[in-house]
């Protein structure tokens, strides 16, 4: 029994001397560690050493104090204890890598590189193992020696690495290269779209380089021209054609993948789609017209037709958005619009009644209305859309159109109706009732029904996030400068013939004021006679007025912006630069804190170009 | 009769040119920054440009020309134009020996460099965008260009968020991955393989060295944000290795920080350099430090020019002239100077909030001089990567940005014997 409690309190001791030696190292390891973490990398090494030497075969004292002779530079010391750690661990292939990686940085490349082979060969080919390998090679920046590594890996598996050799060939912008991996993603895997997309998620981070795009396609047209069944190839370059704004070629590729796929159509259509989307109108117009001459049985053929429809207009609008009012082009207008009309007009008729119907009556009707001017053949083209589908999306925007047609036609109580319908209607948007109600204050202005009109303005105004907030507010104040102007009946009376287009009229109106003497209304009422001048292509006259203007008031504050539309009717509408520099250079004299002196720098400058000596 | 005319005529003449052109540059000034380009205009084609320091903000005055007249009507400058008589009388005015004013007669268009890599966008940089908007024209070097001499052919140097010690910016940890990161690594990596460098920390330290010759020679180097603290680490740090191994490849020399020699430096010394590879700073000679930076008040923070003697000390006032004296402030990756850092022969221009924050120093070096204006954007308070340009039509009186433009002058001014 003594002996056993003797051998029992040696082996206690003998446990406690273990444990406190233990935590003792422990406690130095932390130290060191934060000596470490604190720059002071001699007393961390000097405490990893003594730590290292009292116990070599305990791997968090070799490994730290190995990567603090690394870090240094003592790559002498730090191969010695690698080597001594390797004698007892031959097959310790990370310690290899680290053997190697010292022997990169001491310029012996080719000891490093066998190393790295021996590793390799003691780890039995693992593919893991040239991951490890490359991973560390590429944390030490030897971005070529890592790239050997994967490629060597191929000898297991020959599409392993697929993504990270193209990234580091991406890295040293061997674009060619990178592309050539990445397409490996897209080669085993025929037709896969997730495989697609997912390359596509890939690529998504070059291809705003403008010279990996340009690669890119030119590696992936090789690549097609060699594998013809590939569909995944189509449906990438289509989609770098578009990075490309080449939407041409894009469409090519679409028609390939139709004929390949025989998708009855729907291939194409979402082309068109994205197409008439990205308002590549050109493209897209083919595209439709591609699915109406070749699936007429498809499921899309419909709304091919009235892709194929809306894009025709488009493109015509496109054509003569900028000269509307030259009259040499008048025929040339209708002969187009009567065209796009014709084709709506098929459509109605090939397809009665269908969800599209609604849309398709308002274009009608809108071109009758915005183009020809027929507000008879317009307003049944809108009506029909509010008889056959009220509660379709188109019925509010013709309520609009029907609104604008009765100011046009002068009945006013039409207009207020209309108006007052859409502030009812249930499928009117904020936006549109905003509209609505500003346009019912307006006409109340029109009218001279001054009060009215404000109170409906104030009620707009309540609401600061309408975009009509600003226009009542000017409004507001316009009538509220001017109310006490015996005058003002007969300027908003002009003011409702300007926006009914009976320019004449409204010119006489504006005339009369300005004629009537000075009043707050006659500089507004100038400035609106020498915009329907314009309008009416009187331009002499208009700077007749406008020189009228500046001998009748030459103190007013708005002297600088006449001048201003002096210059510009020179310089815009008579082409007459000396003249419209003149003025021009008037304003940079005369008025240096004009609203409009950026625009006349802009326009000097244009003119002058860059002035020297 | 007939000389009687022909006498009238030429005095009639004579008083004509005399008439002058004065572009005030206080806070009746329309267009501070455009203002600066008419004297560059002006000097370029081949008329002479008086500064006059302290008067009115640091005004312009040059004979009058029609031309110029209307270039500044067109670029939105101010000017008033005077005889020859009231210009004789603000002229004696200045030459008073009560008022803190004087007279440098600027004679020659400065031709300016700007150090920026070719994948430089102008609204990286402040200067840039500053001698674009006061139209000054400026021609782009980098590394090779630098190291092949071409320095010689310019009279001003400027540079901006360039990272002398070789780290990219040590813009490692966020963005290591995107590409412009990368590009900047590869153009750089190639650049100084082109130049025979193993490593862009030589070949940014080789630069520092070139440039420095350069100013010793006569030159004058303007420096902004990065490009100040960096540029005196890179010199410091000829003779050791700072560079971590995610910047170079291999480890920094351990013993760096005691390697560094401060002699070589312009304007600091004693710094200690910052050991974290993945810490935004460079040095402790940025204040705030980067990781403080999100605990700056805009709204608190401001800087204080100094003033100088106009007749005794032409330098510094030409440095500090603007229209107010105390300046809003505004970060950058160097956003201010630790005073406790700065060499005693460097003469501090500006100074911050804070003791040790200086925000603008000048010193010289050889026969040429040096200027650090701290911070990145004076109008973008904390400007960040990917972010917008800044629209110098929206801050025509930026003081902040005067300051950059008063620099760009100053190397057209007349040399005039020292008074002191």
């Amino acid at each position: 029994m003594k002996r056993f409690t003797l051998l029992l309190f040696i082996s206690l001791f003998y446990n406690l001397w273990l444990f406190s030696q233990d935590q003792n190292d422990l406690s130095l390891f932390q130290l060191a560690q934060q000596y470490e973490r604190a720059g002071e990398i001699e007393q961390a090494e000097k405490i990893y050493q003594k730590l290292y030497e009292k116990n070599p075969d305990y791997f968090e004292f070799y490994d730290s104090y190995r990567k603090i002779l690394e870090y240094s530079k003592k790559y002498e010391n730090a191969t010695k204890i690698i080597l001594k750690w390797l004698e007892k661990r031959p097959s310790d292939f990370n310690q290899i890598v680290n053997l190697a990686i010292i022997k990169f940085r001491l310029g012996e490349e080719n000891l490093a590189r066998e190393k790295i082979q021996e590793a390799i060969k003691i780890a039995n080919n693992n593919i893991n193992v040239y991951r490890v390998i490359a991973a560390s090679l590429l944390e030490a920046r030897y971005y070529d020696e890592a790239l050997k590594i994967y490629y060597q890996a191929r000898s297991i598996d020959k599409n392993a690495f697929i993504i990270e050799i193209a990234y580091i060939l991406v890295f040293r912008e061997k674009y060619e290269d990178a592309m050539l991996e990445y397409l490996k993603l897209l080669d085993n895997n025929n037709n896969n779209n997730n495989q697609f997309g997912y390359l596509q998620s890939l690529l998504i981070n070059h291809i705003n380089n403008k010279n990996f795009l340009d690669i890119a396609i030119n590696v992936t047209k090789n690549k097609l021209s060699e594998n013809r069944n590939n569909l995944s190839y189509y449906y990438l370059l289509s989609w770098l054609y578009n990075e490309q704004k080449n939407y041409k070629d894009s469409f090519e590729m679409y028609l390939e993948i139709e004929r390949r796929k025989k998708s009855n159509g729907y291939e194409i259509f979402n082309f068109a789609e994205n197409a008439y989307r990205d308002k590549s109108y050109d493209i897209a117009f083919k595209a439709y017209q591609y699915i109406i001459d070749n699936f007429k049985n498809s499921g899309v053929y419909l709304l091919a037709r009235l892709g194929y429809a809306r894009v025709s207009e488009e493109l015509v609008n496109t054509l003569f958005n900028d000269s509307l009012d030259n009259n040499k082009l008048h025929t040339e207008i209708i002969s187009q619009y009567s065209r796009i009309i014709k084709i709506y007009e098929d459509f109605l008729k090939e397809f009665p009644n269908n969800q599209y119907s609604s849309e398709v009556e308002y274009r009608i009707g809108d071109i009758f209305f915005k183009r020809f001017d027929d507000l008879d053949k317009a307003s049944t083209y809108f009506n029909n859309v509010l008889k056959k589908y009220y509660l379709q999306n188109y019925s509010v925007n013709s309520l609009i159109k029907l609104a604008e047609i009765a100011f046009q036609k002068n009945n006013l109580n039409e207009t207020y109706s209309k108006y007052n319908e859409i502030l009812n209607h249930q499928n009117a948007s904020n936006d549109q009732k905003e509209y609505a109600k500003f346009k019912v204050a307006e006409l109340l202005y029109f009218e001279g029904k001054y009060d009215s009109s404000i109170k409906v303005l104030n009620e707009i105004t309540s609401n600061l996030s309408s975009d009509y907030t600003n226009d009542a507010l000017i409004l507001i104040n316009f009538i509220q400068n001017n109310q006490s102007n015996k005058l003002l009946t007969v300027f908003s009376e002009a003011e409702k013939n300007e926006s009914q287009k009976k320019l004449p009229e409204a010119l006489e109106l504006f005339k009369s004021i300005v004629e009537s003497g000075n009043s707050s209304l006659s500089e507004d009422a100038f400035f609106k006679i020498i915009s329907i001048q314009r309008k009416l292509k009187l331009f002499t006259e208009a700077l007749k007025t406008a020189n009228k203007f500046i001998n009748n008031y030459p103190e007013s504050p708005l002297i600088d912006k006449m001048m201003f539309q002096c210059a510009q009717i020179y310089y815009k509408d008579l082409n007459d630069v000396k003249n419209a520099l003149t003025y021009y250079e008037k304003i940079l004299v005369e008025y240096p804190n004009s609203i409009y002196i950026n625009e006349v720098r802009k326009i000097v400058r244009e003119i002058k170009g860059d002035i020297n000596f | 009769m007939k000389k009687i005319l022909i006498i009238l005529v030429l005095i009639y003449s004579q008083l004509l040119s005399q008439q002058k052109i004065l572009i005030p540059m206080d806070l009746k000034q329309t267009d501070h920054l455009k203002a600066y380009g008419i004297a560059y205009f002006t000097l370029k084609n081949g008329m002479d440009v008086e500064w006059l320091l302290n008067y009115r903000g640091g005004s312009f005055l040059m004979d009058y020309n029609e031309k110029i007249a209307m270039e500044c009507r067109l670029r939105g400058v101010l000017f008033e134009p005077i005889s020859g008589a009231e210009s004789a009388e603000i002229i004696s005015l200045i030459s008073k020996p009560d008022n803190n004013m004087d007279v440098v007669k600027l004679e020659k268009a400065p031709k300016i460099a700007v150090y920026v890599p070719p994948n430089f966008r102008p609204w990286d940089d402040a200067v840039t965008l500053a001698l674009e908007y006061a139209e000054i024209n400026y021609d782009k070097v980098w590394d090779t260009e630098v190291l092949q001499g071409k320095l010689k052919e310019y009279d001003w140097l400027h540079l901006h968020h360039e990272d002398f010690t070789g780290q990219y910016g040590k813009f490692y940890r966020d963005f290591n991955n995107t590409d412009w990161y990368i590009q900047q690594v590869n153009i750089n990596e190639a650049e100084a393989k082109k130049n025979g460098f193993k490593k862009v920390s030589e070949l940014k330290k080789a630069v520092a060295r070139s440039i420095k010759s350069y100013i010793a020679e006569g030159g004058f180097m303007f420096a902004m944000c990065s490009a100040t603290d960096t540029y005196d680490i890179a010199l410091a740090a000829e003779n050791t290795d700072i560079c971590d191994r995610y910047y170079d490849g291999d480890p920094p020399d351990p013993d760096f920080q005691r390697k560094l020699e401060y002699s070589k430096c312009l304007a600091f010394e004693n710094f200690t350099i910052d050991r974290d590879p993945f810490r935004y700073e460079y040095s402790d000679i940025d204040v705030p430090p980067n990781d403080m930076a999100q605990f700056a008040n805009p709204d608190a923070d401001y800087f204080t020019l100094f003033e100088f003697s106009a007749k005794y000390d032409p330098v510094p006032t030409m440095l500090t002239q603007c229209h107010v004296n105390i300046l809003r402030g505004f970060l950058g990756q160097t956003s201010s100077f630790k005073k406790s850092l700065i060499k005693k022969s460097v003469i501090i221009l500006a100074q911050g909030n804070g003791v040790e924050d200086v925000k603008y120093i000048h010193g010289n070096f050889g026969r040429g001089t040096f200027t650090f204006y701290g911070g990145h954007d004076p109008e973008d308070y904390q400007h960040f990567v990917y972010d917008q340009p800044t629209d110098l039509n929206l801050h025509k009186n930026s003081p902040g940005y005067r300051l950059i433009l008063n620099n760009i002058l100053f190397p057209a001014a007349k040399k005039k014997p020292q008074k002191t």
